[in-house]
């Protein structure tokens, strides 16, 4: 009887209001949606930048068909040239096991690796100088030498990475929270609108004995399913952002640069269940405010 | 049943809606509240189920002083309290039924509690017939009983009528007064505020008297005078 009495009461005040309704879970889900999206390329990033903290400027990764009399002369090559400072050789066992300890938080790499995908190996080399241009023309010469696969020299776009997704996940999280606020202020109407249209009812519940927790259920409700119904929207495109992201790693021609730029299924679940329980949250607050501002019990 | 000791009411500070009143009204008792409009008839009977609470003195009723009440105590003693009004108060969208089932709904009434007492109260005030109409379709008188069925449902000890004839023609407030009569016959105390002379002289109850926040008179088989 109580429960389906809560049931009816709380879908006919969503109804009976359904464009502040419709107002309220729109706003709810863009701002989440932004919330959501800040927390998944903030873990992106990090997992880009954590790749290169090694402090490894270029790498120029071999052929698979290299013979030992290229191997030597890229070697020459590099003794030969200052602006190197060390150098290291990994070998295709030290890749792999390279390789699996950087996407060990991206399952769909490492089952490739793990499936035998091969690992180059490869030379590291960091320079002397921090000179972008000489980095950049050491990069050429290397990359014109017969046995060479590709030449990174990521730490350009690592940096520029981090700093235009610092700067936009800055921006996402103003517009995010400021949309937040906005969304608990149209709950807070919603929730009113629907009192105001009940005051009669609320009035004779009140009169004839109905319990405070009995005619706020219906409205505490009322808000908690805005809430929630905003915030599986922008469940929604943050699964559509994580599919984004992935496959934008999985395209060899971002991939230098996308390697890495994954949130791992782990991270995804945190950051949905952080989404839910922020719908949630901000709808029951919504409502509480309204209640105990405008409902006199 | 109720006990006014000693009770102020003052509304924004300054206007004192009821001054001193002392009163004690036994379990059973049928009294109408007289006086001119402002005379702190209403506040008496919003002071009886806490929609108000007194400035000073005590309000006993049930034998709880209920100024002690904690505010989630405050709908169970509602449920003891029936109350009806000159405008009846009923819910426009809902029939006569839907109405008075509310009543009972809203307090967690089981639904074959709902189904058994609903028509036995309808038929009680004789709107057997009108259970699916709704209010707009009814006389003055009609809605009246309604909204009398709706505060009786629940059987309370006290039933509280504000000025319940205020918009009814003589003769159809005479038929409220019968039923009110009945009501009162089960052993439930009435307390009746109203301007209605001629109820108050033909029902030869007890009457107390209010003016200006004060209790003028108080006397039993009284006349409005």
């Amino acid at each position: 009887m109580k429960f389906d009495y809560v049931l009816r009461e709380t879908m006919t005040n969503l109804r009976r209001n359904v464009t502040l309704t419709i107002a309220a879970i729109v706003t709810v889900g863009v701002s989440l949606a932004l919330f959501g999206s800040t927390l998944l390329v903030g873990q992106g990033v990090d997992n880009v930048s954590q790749r290169w903290s090694d402090g490894i400027e270029v790498i120029a990764f071999l052929k698979s068909d290299v013979t030992p009399e290229q191997r030597e002369a890229i070697e020459d090559f590099i003794e030969d040239s200052p602006e190197i400072g060390t150098w290291d050789y990994k070998d295709l066992e030290e890749s792999r096991e390279e390789a699996l300890r950087l996407f060990e938080r991206n399952e769909a790499m490492k089952a490739k690796i793990e499936g035998g995908t091969r690992i180059p190996d490869s030379y590291r080399l960091s320079p002397e100088s921090k000179d972008v241009n000489l980095m950049r023309s050491l990069g050429e010469q290397l990359r014109a030498m017969p046995g060479v696969h590709i030449v990174t020299d990521e730490s350009d776009s690592v940096k520029t990475i981090t700093a235009v997704s610092a700067f936009a996940q800055l921006a996402m999280l103003v517009v995010g929270i400021g949309l937040l606020v906005a969304a608990l202020l149209l709950i807070l109407n919603a929730i009113r609108m629907a009192m105001f249209a009940r005051r009669r009812e609320i009035e004779v519940m009140k009169l004839v004995g109905a319990t405070n927790w009995f005619i706020r259920v219906p409205f505490m409700l009322e808000g908690i399913v805005q809430g929630v119904v905003g915030a599986l929207f922008a469940l929604g495109a943050l699964v559509a952002l994580d599919r984004a992201m992935t496959s934008a790693a999985e395209n060899r021609d971002y991939q230098t640069i996308m390697e890495g730029f994954v949130a791992s299924s782990g991270e995804f679940r945190l950051t949905a269940l952080v989404v839910v329980l922020l719908g949630v949250t901000i709808g029951a607050a919504g409502s509480a405010w309204a209640l105990s501002r405008f409902l006199r019990v | 049943m109720i006990t006014f000791e000693n009770v102020s009411k003052i509304y924004k500070g300054h206007v004192e809606a009821l001054h001193g009143a002392t009163a004690v009204i036994e379990k059973g008792e049928f009294v109408f509240l007289v006086g001119p409009s402002g005379s702190g008839k209403s506040t008496m009977l919003r002071l009886i189920n806490r929609e108000e609470t007194a400035d000073k003195g005590r309000i006993f009723v049930a034998g709880k002083d209920i100024a002690r009440l904690s505010s989630w105590r405050v709908p169970y003693l509602r449920r003891n309290i029936g109350c009806i009004f000159q405008d009846y108060k009923l819910l426009t969208n809902k029939t006569v039924y839907e109405n008075v089932a509310f009543a009972l709904e809203v307090i967690g009434r089981p639904r074959h509690v709902v189904k058994a007492q609903v028509p036995a109260i309808l038929e009680l005030v004789g709107l057997d017939t009108k259970t699916s109409n709704l209010p707009e379709e009814l006389s003055g008188g009609e809605q009246q009983r309604v909204s009398i069925a709706r505060a009786f449902v629940n059987r309370p000890l006290i039933l509280l009528a504000d000025e319940p004839t205020g918009n009814l023609d003589p003769a159809t407030s005479v038929g409220i007064m019968r039923l009110l009569d009945r009501i009162n016959r089960t052993g439930t105390t009435v307390v009746m505020a109203t301007h209605d002379r001629s109820i108050v002289d033909t029902m030869q109850r007890r009457v107390i008297e209010l003016d200006q926040g004060s209790i003028i008179r108080d006397q039993a088989r009284g006349v409005y005078q």
